[in-house]
């Protein structure tokens, strides 16, 4: 190819942009140009050899759909058990195109997907299928939140009782908190064993904890009245307050009895791993 | 912490942390890809970069990267750049290193390591991207030849052409894949030798050894297999070429139990005796 006609470093990549990501392939993408770039670089691809030029672009269209489609794969795993894999691969080709990737860290690829998932058709079938992705991305960010060091509840034993009123906790950095009006995580439960059917699941109201152990992602199914107490401390109230805020919301199933086991709970789990004293 | 690298190492991926925590096996370093350790959506690097530091203080621990994107005609991505530095200084990292490849481009990151036109405009526009990268990471970056499944007929020089001058005008270094090199020279035709005499020996700072995979004709970089014959082969010659760098063994698809890489690393440290040997019997 004369210098006059090579293609500049700008048209050469978006030219290749094009080709690799265009979902219909690499042959009929050059066989019906609809959105090709106007400048055609299939000239720059050398030809000699025994490989055809095609079997050569394709090598990375085909890892462009292959590589994403795994990651989504990994980070979606109930979402595909729900549609099964051939519906799953429609999704992500769907999806990549409504958001393609503008991230370098590619953990951030499917950020969107619970978002898509609202308005795509599949949810017609599947209505909790967002709530699910929104539970399987939040449990992603989970693994990535950072975790502080143990909390020595020592310190609480010399508190008088008007300190205790006042004491504000910490909760862990890890600590996340979902609502979802379906049991998504009763689904999320059998994503990875093959033999178990995904389960029916019907509309109610489900408070889920996500945090992390020092081993990997615990998720904790909460009471409501559990969720309300510990929704007040993660804002910062005073204990005190938050008793008395959750009791007036649940007069008949709040006692310390049971709060005393929350907390004993929330301590064991490393829920809690601070207190800020009056 | 820095600590510098010898002999063979590992790729460290997720699935060995809880074996290596707990049985530090024999191994002299490790590599990361960077960007697991950078945490999604800018956030922390949470139970990876834990694990990644418990690891860190029994081995000495390098940094790679996929997603520069030195090759690309959109702006230097700074936010990515911060991120990086960060864990640089966390880590100690002596150096940090990347593809001479293009990911994306029009603000879309494709996540593939795309080939460059070896043309003069392409070595321009790189050199001085990498003179800024360095600027801004205060570390030497360090470049690796990518598996290459086409070329361009407007290329004005050959790829170890190209890395040479690179190397000339901004002094980064060379992460010589040699499995690479083999893949490239099957798929484009060319002597792999030639590529390993047009680098400049001093640049080489580090080798890479993987398995490919073969598709009709083409071979592909896939990271999924035990290293082949021929790449042990020219492994061989390569230490033989540039002397004694340090050398890692990748592994990042269907990934095997660890002694499965030990197993990897043991041939590699083979050869290395080898060459090696032989040249304290011509001394």
């Amino acid at each position: 190819m004369s210098d006059a006609l090579a293609p500049t470093l700008p048209e050469l990549q978006s030219w290749m942009r094009w080709l690799i990501t265009e979902p219909q392939g690499v042959q009929r993408a050059l066989e019906n140009p609809v959105h090709e770039p106007i400048l055609r670089c299939l000239p720059a691809i050398d030809r000699s050899g025994s490989i055809d030029v095609h079997d050569r672009l394709r090598v990375y269209s085909n890892a462009y759909f292959l590589r994403l489609l795994e990651v989504l794969r990994e980070e979606y795993p109930a979402i595909q058990k729900v549609i099964g894999v051939e519906s799953f691969g429609v999704l992500v080709c769907d999806y990549l195109k409504a958001y393609p990737s503008s991230s370098p860290n590619i953990a951030d690829l499917g950020k969107d997907l619970p978002e898509f998932l609202k308005t795509h058709s599949i949810s017609q079938s599947f209505p909790y299928l967002s709530d699910l992705a929104s539970f399987e991305r939040l449990f992603l960010m989970t693994v990535f939140a950072d975790r502080a060091p143990d909390f020595d509840s020592t310190q609480l034993q010399s508190l008088s009782e008007s300190e205790w009123s006042e004491i504000r906790f910490v909760l862990d950095s890890s600590v996340h908190f979902f609502h979802s009006t379906w049991p998504v995580d009763l689904v999320w439960d059998v994503r990875d064993i093959q033999e178990q059917p995904v389960p029916q699941i019907n509309f109610s109201d489900r408070n889920l904890l996500l945090f992390r152990d020092p081993q990997w992602v615990r998720v904790r199914v909460l009471s409501m009245e559990e969720r309300v107490l510990l929704g007040h401390l993660s804002e910062g109230m005073p204990l005190g307050q938050a008793c008395d805020q959750t009791q007036s919301a649940f007069p008949d199933s709040i006692s310390a009895e049971r709060i005393q086991t929350w907390f004993a709970t929330w301590i064991q789990l490393g829920i809690i791993k601070g207190v800020l004293l009056p | 912490m820095s600590r510098s690298i010898s002999g063979i190492g590992l790729g460290l991926r997720s699935v060995h942390y809880d074996v290596i925590l707990e049985h530090r096996p024999d191994v002299p370093w490790f590599e990361i890809i960077s960007e697991n350790y950078m945490g999604p959506q800018g956030g922390s690097g949470g139970r990876p970069l834990e694990k990644l530091e418990q690891i860190h203080q029994n081995y000495p621990v390098v940094m790679h990267g996929v997603s520069l994107n030195i090759g690309s005609v959109d702006a230097l991505n700074l936010e990515y750049l911060k991120q990086l530095k960060a864990l640089a200084d966390r880590l100690g990292a002596e150096t940090v290193s990347d593809h001479l490849c293009w990911t994306g481009v029009s603000g879309q990151n494709l996540h593939d390591l795309l080939p460059l036109p070896y043309t003069h405009e392409a070595l321009n526009h790189i050199t001085d991207r990498v003179q800024r990268i360095q600027d801004i990471v205060k570390r030497p970056l360090v470049l690796e030849n990518v598996s290459t499944y086409l070329a361009y007929t407007h290329s004005q020089m050959t790829e170890w052409e190209f890395i040479s001058r690179l190397v000339e005008q901004t002094h980064c270094g060379v992460l010589l894949d040699v499995n690479n090199v083999y893949v490239s020279s099957r798929n484009l035709n060319f002597d792999p030798i030639d590529f390993l005499k047009g680098i400049p020996s001093r640049a080489v700072k580090q080798m890479h050894l993987a398995g490919y995979s073969e598709s009709g004709n083409i071979l592909i970089d896939t990271h999924d297999h035990p290293v082949t014959d021929p790449v042990w082969a020219l492994y061989e010659k390569a230490l033989d070429h540039f002397g004694d760098i340090p050398t890692l063994i990748e592994w990042d698809d269907k990934i095997p139990e660890l002694n499965v890489l030990q197993i990897e690393t043991a041939k590699a440290e083979a050869i290395r005796k080898k060459v090696f040997k032989k040249e304290k019997v011509l001394v």
